[in-house]
């Protein structure tokens, strides 16, 4: 969306092909995270992208749209397109691809019983319980969890499911969450159990600080290793080394939520074989070169948050423009 | 007397007919109202167009419109054109639907709220006046600050989109920070040669003017009129006159060589960056010693930053690799949240590099003139296999606190710009974009805003020439002037409002005669002029309305007046 709207502002006319039924994509779900003040999510942003691309006049959108073809070279490509209504051919000078990214399948990690305890749910599902239902609950029963654990790194720096890579997102997202939770649920308890806290940025450093110092908030260096489940109580207990007590230690919680991490879309195989993309060590989209007139930007290229996928997007604009008026 | 004509709209059946009949009943009975009309669907094309024409055969000269969110009509103007050949100020809009209807459950109360809602916005409609538009023309010129990586990416991307950039540097050289860099952590190529390419790429374009040795003295003027006083290391000024400015400033390296940090182990990244490249492999010498063992520590200084822990794994790589260095890294977390990190990290343990991740900081100690660095290993499951860790080895690579240029505070004064967190150039509202700064035109990008590694500086540099193409491709920026406004016979120059403006957008200029004052005792002739806010740069948000003690500045759109009448206190 972002590079279409600067392209558009900038005179180039952009088509903009999306498969779901609405714009936005993952950003658009998400909730916000403000405790007493902003804590700079994002989601907000995303929300106003999709209306500001809605009223501007100069952004042609195609939605429910998918990509069943690509003809013709570097700079005068001609691009099938298939939708409810038939099917249609448009000549394009340059193709951005912005195809983002899914959530990681938590259910692959097994010992964490996602898919099989009611109460083990992942970031994404506690981000749409808190935007669409307006509250914090325990899926079992419906109760308000006294205890919440976040589990970092679901899916991403773990070579046992070969995603060796950090996701980028997930800790300041976490972080958020519980802060949000903690403003809202006061008497709700979190527990953070991480291996590195890894994001960085102007304001990150205040931002942790006062989480440190939220006496409800506990960050444990230790990722867990089993979740247990007790099918008459639904109570969860989780194992895992306790750094402070330096021993392995187990621990009821209500509720449980995986931080999961980024993975690219499941079917951008049949874009990459369209386009002939080559992927990164990581499993994004690797760029292709620039003369192709073929572009990647956003989190498909490698995981990115709201705001640097916006940077992102604005550079690659830049770039497009550029390769578009070296050609002219 | 205005005359308003009233447009009604059922919102496909959301406000429905039997209470719209109560709203026309009311209607009827208020003066200045032309006409009233019933649509089932305002917000849609044929609709706006009969509301046109209805405008235009009744001539009237205000509207109200009764219905829904202001937010929908203006959706669905911005969709289908702006139907009304009213000044868009003209037009008010009352939300009976959100505010009536589904607020009060009563239909008696909601009735007679929807009652005081229109009376509301028909005084609002009958009091306002129209505010015009106008248009700036903009140069395609740039002033860019600072020649770093980034101010040479801003550079280079703004000259090839045609914009003519003057790239100012204090220094004798471009490059800024990066110079310290042999090697990237995630390409091939060599630093310095990256980045001669690109500077003799600067070189060949003429569309930039590189001007060295150069600081910024003052600044005066506002977006597309911007005066820039620089002046060269040998004292002559030059005034230059560019429509944005890009800061580009960069970051400083502070260090802490007090105490026992001033032992001869201790060595910076930029020192083992230049070690690195100096010495042949196989064998890595400092002084004439041979180095065997480095240690990397990495304080809380910058614990918000990503570079110190991309610079320790990319150099214990090489010292590993190249030069069979044993290497431990000390840290607090080991930030792996760029693209290939977790891999390289990953590299760096399979060749024998140790990561202690500590809780407490470790302590150091001189024992036999090495440094030691004593630890508790965190990475026991058990607290009783918890050995404290003594580390002896010859070199340890500490990292510096990244902090502000040193001259960021005077350049925030001259450039009216706001500094943020740890004394860095601050970003406009973060949501907006985090290379807008606080005043129209200016933007902050690189390590002045935050020090970040190189490729996300460059992503970041990308986005900035992209704002400023943006914004300059047009060659004209459209504004209203719905703005703050001095009234000069008022303005008692007291300082007030430059000093509160958040934008910068206030200057006291010498532009009415009305207001001279003689002081007696500082001589005859000295005069004084009055606050001046410029309508470009002003975003309208009233804070000087407020404080202004003198009362003598209004906003042009909503003025004291228009609030009273919505207040219904105008009589």
């Amino acid at each position: 969306m972002t590079v279409a709207k600067e392209l558009a502002q900038s005179g180039v006319s952009a088509l903009l092909i999306e498969r779901d039924p609405s714009l936005g994509g993952l950003a658009a779900s998400f909730c916000c995270k403000a405790s007493e003040s902003c804590n700079k999510c994002f989601a907000c942003v995303a929300d106003k992208r999709v209306l500001e691309i809605r009223n501007g006049p100069s952004i042609s959108i195609l939605t429910q749209t998918e990509l069943t073809g690509l003809k013709g070279g570097p700079g005068a490509y001609n691009v099938s397109l298939k939708n409810g209504k038939g099917r249609m051919d448009i000549d394009v000078s340059a193709i951005v691809i912005a195809a983002g990214v899914d959530p990681f399948d938590a259910s692959l990690k097994a010992e964490y019983g996602y898919g099989r305890y009611k109460n083990v749910i992942t970031a994404r599902d506690l981000d749409e319980m808190l935007r669409l239902r307006g509250k914090l609950f325990c899926p079992s029963d419906g109760r308000l969890p006294k205890t919440v654990a976040f589990f970092q790194c679901v899916g991403s720096r773990d070579e046992s499911i070969g995603n060796l890579y950090c996701s980028q997102v997930c800790c300041a997202y976490a972080l958020r969450l519980i802060k949000a939770i903690r403003y809202q649920y006061p008497e709700t308890k979190a527990a953070f159990l991480y291996m590195d806290i890894q994001p960085a940025g102007a304001s990150f450093d205040q931002f942790l600080n006062s989480c440190r110092q939220d006496k409800g908030i506990r960050l444990i260096r230790s990722l867990p290793s089993k979740v247990y489940h007790s099918p008459l109580s639904d109570g969860l207990r989780v194992r895992f080394v306790d750094p402070l007590k330096g021993e392995v230690a187990e621990e009821p919680f209500d509720l449980i939520v995986l931080s999961v991490g980024l993975v690219l879309r499941k079917d951008s195989k049949s874009l990459a074989r369209l386009f002939n993309l080559n992927f990164n060590e990581e499993g994004f989209f690797a760029p292709p070169p620039a003369q192709t007139g073929v572009f990647i930007t956003g989190a498909c290229s490698g995981p990115k948050d709201i705001d640097r996928s916006i940077i992102h997007a604005k550079s690659i604009a830049c770039t497009v423009q550029q390769y578009l008026k070296g050609r002219s | 007397m205005a005359r308003i004509g009233i447009f009604i709209d059922g919102m496909g059946g959301s406000i429905p007919a039997p209470f719209r009949e109560k709203i026309v009943s009311v209607i009827r009975g208020l003066p200045e109202i032309a006409f009233s009309v019933e649509e089932e669907n305002l917000a849609s094309p044929g609709a706006l167009q009969r509301m046109a024409e209805h405008l235009k055969a009744e001539e009237v000269d205000r509207a109200v419109i009764l219905g829904g969110s202001p937010k929908l009509y203006e959706t669905s103007f911005n969709k289908f054109g702006y139907p009304v050949l009213l000044n868009p100020y003209l037009l008010t809009v009352a939300n009976l639907k959100e505010q009536t209807l589904q607020a009060v459950a009563n239909e008696e109360e909601a009735v007679e709220k929807a009652r005081k809602m229109m009376i509301k916005a028909i005084h609002l409609a009958s009091s306002s006046g129209p505010i015009e538009s106008r248009s700036l023309p903009l140069t395609p010129q740039t002033l860019v600050i600072g020649g770093g990586i980034t101010g040479i990416a801003i550079a280079l991307a703004l000259a090839r989109s045609g914009i003519q950039v003057y790239l100012l540097e204090k220094g004798k050289h471009l490059g800024g920070k990066a110079l310290e860099l042999r090697r990237f952590y995630n390409r091939p190529e060599e630093v310095q040669k990256w980045v001669e390419e690109k500077v003799s790429e600067i070189s060949r374009n003429s569309r930039i003017t590189v001007i060295s040795e150069t600081e910024l003295k003052r600044l005066d003027g506002h977006l597309g009129r911007f005066q820039a006083t620089v002046r060269k290391a040998n004292g002559t000024e030059a005034v230059l006159s560019p429509s944005a400015i890009v800061v580009a400033t960069g970051y400083e390296v502070e260090r802490n060589r007090k105490g026992i940090y001033g032992h001869r182990s201790f060595i910076s990244f930029a020192e083992m960056e230049t070690l690195l490249a100096e010495n042949e492999i196989p064998s890595l010498l400092r002084n004439g010693k041979r180095v065997e063992s480095v240690a990397f520590l990495l304080g809380e200084v910058n614990g918000d930053v990503k570079i110190d822990s991309i610079n320790a794994v990319k150099q214990s790589l090489l010292l590993q690799e190249a030069f069979q260095c044993q290497t431990v890294i000390l840290c607090k977390d080991l930030k792996v949240s760029s693209d290939g990190m977790e891999r390289l990290y990953r590299r760096a343990r399979e060749r024998g590099a140790l990561f202690i991740k500590f809780e407490e900081p470790p302590k150091l100690s001189i024992v036999n003139g090495q440094i030691q660095v004593d630890v508790k290993d965190t990475s026991a499951i058990r607290k009783e296999d918890e050995w404290p860790l003594s580390i002896l080895s010859d070199l340890i690579v500490l990292s510096d606190a990244l902090i502000p240029n040193p001259e960021t505070e005077n350049l925030c004064r001259i450039l009216g710009l706001h500094r943020g967190n740890r004394g860095f150039f601050m970003e406009d509202n973060p949501q907006l974009l985090r290379v807008r700064s606080n005043r129209r035109g200016i933007f902050v990008a690189g390590g002045c805003r935050f020090p970040q590694e190189v490729s996300e500086t460059l992503n970041e540099a990308g986005a900035t020439a992209q704002e400023v193409i943006a914004l300059l491709s047009g060659g004209i920026y459209p504004y209203d002037l719905s703005v703050a406004e001095v009234d000069p016979e008022k303005c008692a120059v007291c300082l007030t409002c430059p000093r509160l403006c958040p934008h910068s957008a206030i200057t006291v200029e010498k532009y009415a005669e009305k207001n001279i004052y003689i002081t007696p005792g500082i001589g005859e002739g000295v005069k004084w002029g009055a606050a001046r806010v410029d309508p470009v740069a002003c975003y309208g948000c009233g804070i000087c309305v407020g404080e202004c003690p003198a009362k003598a500045i209004t906003l042009r759109h909503q003025p004291d007046e228009l609030i009273y009448a919505q207040m219904n206190l105008s009589d």
